[in-house]
């Protein structure tokens, strides 16, 4: 019985963990973002301005309109970027910048922040400006 | 240590290895915590340490080629498994004490990560890495309490029968 308790809250305490991150982690219902993207020099690539809805994510935003990789689940570069359960995909790659994820990432700049959430955790706000830039590991952010 | 010893010790580790590989689409889900209780219940701390040494080896080599900034906080997490169960736990097999140890084990796991995620990726602010690492730590967290409740003493006592057993064979047939 002892052990039939303490499995439901652990249970109920992942559901409500995940309901409570859930319920912080929604986008504005519409708005505009802007996506630049950062080669290994430090050119600019790309720059563009897209419109979302609450039914967008950033992921979506960039997969339609940039040509992206993400890492499998050995970390290898594979164009297949399936949402992953629980978790953010890892991306690897946006047009012609390509990382190994070992010696090298894209890091994401949030209104110039450095965004520790993943693609997939990040919320869209109306006039947010996302960087994407190469960086190597171990390098100055 | 023994050659039957040895042998149980390489098939601990490609056990723990190949469920994790197996498991490895689930983020976070794994019997990882769950088997290494259970090793370290029925070998002694030495053997459990080069248990955990050879699969920690292994599972960086294999995922991530030795890379120190995995290699070190793995190795060092796992570790505390063995010394609080020889220590704190004061080897117990009971399975909810055990069970409420590897809930915690799952976020002070995630928490060694951190100070190295940091140094690797030049990242200043501690609390944001924090917060965004709570989603995994709860996932395993949950995931060793809820497999260490429900499997470790049949395992446990499946473990420790053959342990005795094959004692015994080994050295009838030594003799």
């Amino acid at each position: 019985m002892k052990k039939v308790i303490i499995s439901v809250a652990a249970l109920v305490f992942l559901a409500g963990s995940f309901l409570a991150l859930s319920y912080f982690n929604k986008s504005d219902i519409e708005g505009t973002i802007t996506i630049t993207v950062i080669d290994e020099i430090g050119d600019t690539v790309s720059t563009k301005e897209l419109d979302f809805t609450s039914e967008d994510t950033l992921f979506d935003l960039l997969d339609q309109n940039f040509e992206v990789g993400c890492a499998n689940s050995s970390y290898q570069l594979s164009s297949e970027c399936e949402k992953i359960l629980f978790t953010s995909r890892v991306l690897m790659k946006i047009d012609d910048v390509e990382t190994d994820w070992i010696n090298n990432y894209i890091a994401i700049y949030e209104n110039n922040e450095y965004s520790l959430l993943g693609i997939d955790n990040i919320i869209l706000n109306d006039g947010d400006v996302f960087v994407f830039e190469y960086k190597t590991v171990g390098g100055d952010n | 240590m023994d050659t039957k010893k040895m042998m149980m010790i390489s098939l601990s580790i490609a056990i723990i290895f190949t469920q994790e590989q197996l498991l490895v689409f689930l983020p976070n889900v794994q019997l990882t915590v769950l088997l290494i209780i259970v090793f370290v219940s029925v070998f002694s701390f030495k053997e459990s340490i080069i248990l955990i040494t050879g699969y920690v080896l292994l599972d960086s080599l294999y995922m991530g080629g030795l890379n120190p900034f995995y290699l070190v906080p793995m190795m060092l997490a796992w570790y505390l498994i063995p010394i609080s169960y020889h220590t704190i736990m004061r080897r117990t097999t009971n399975e909810v004490k055990l069970a409420l140890f590897a809930f915690v084990f799952g976020f002070v796991y995630g928490w060694m990560f951190i100070p190295f995620r940091m140094m690797q990726l030049g990242i200043n602010e501690l609390w944001p890495y924090l917060v965004a690492d709570i989603p995994f730590e709860i996932i395993m967290a949950t995931t060793g309490l809820l497999t260490v409740l429900w499997i470790y003493k049949p395992l446990y006592n499946l473990m420790n029968e053959i342990v005795l057993t094959k004692n015994l064979v080994a050295t009838k047939s030594y003799k």
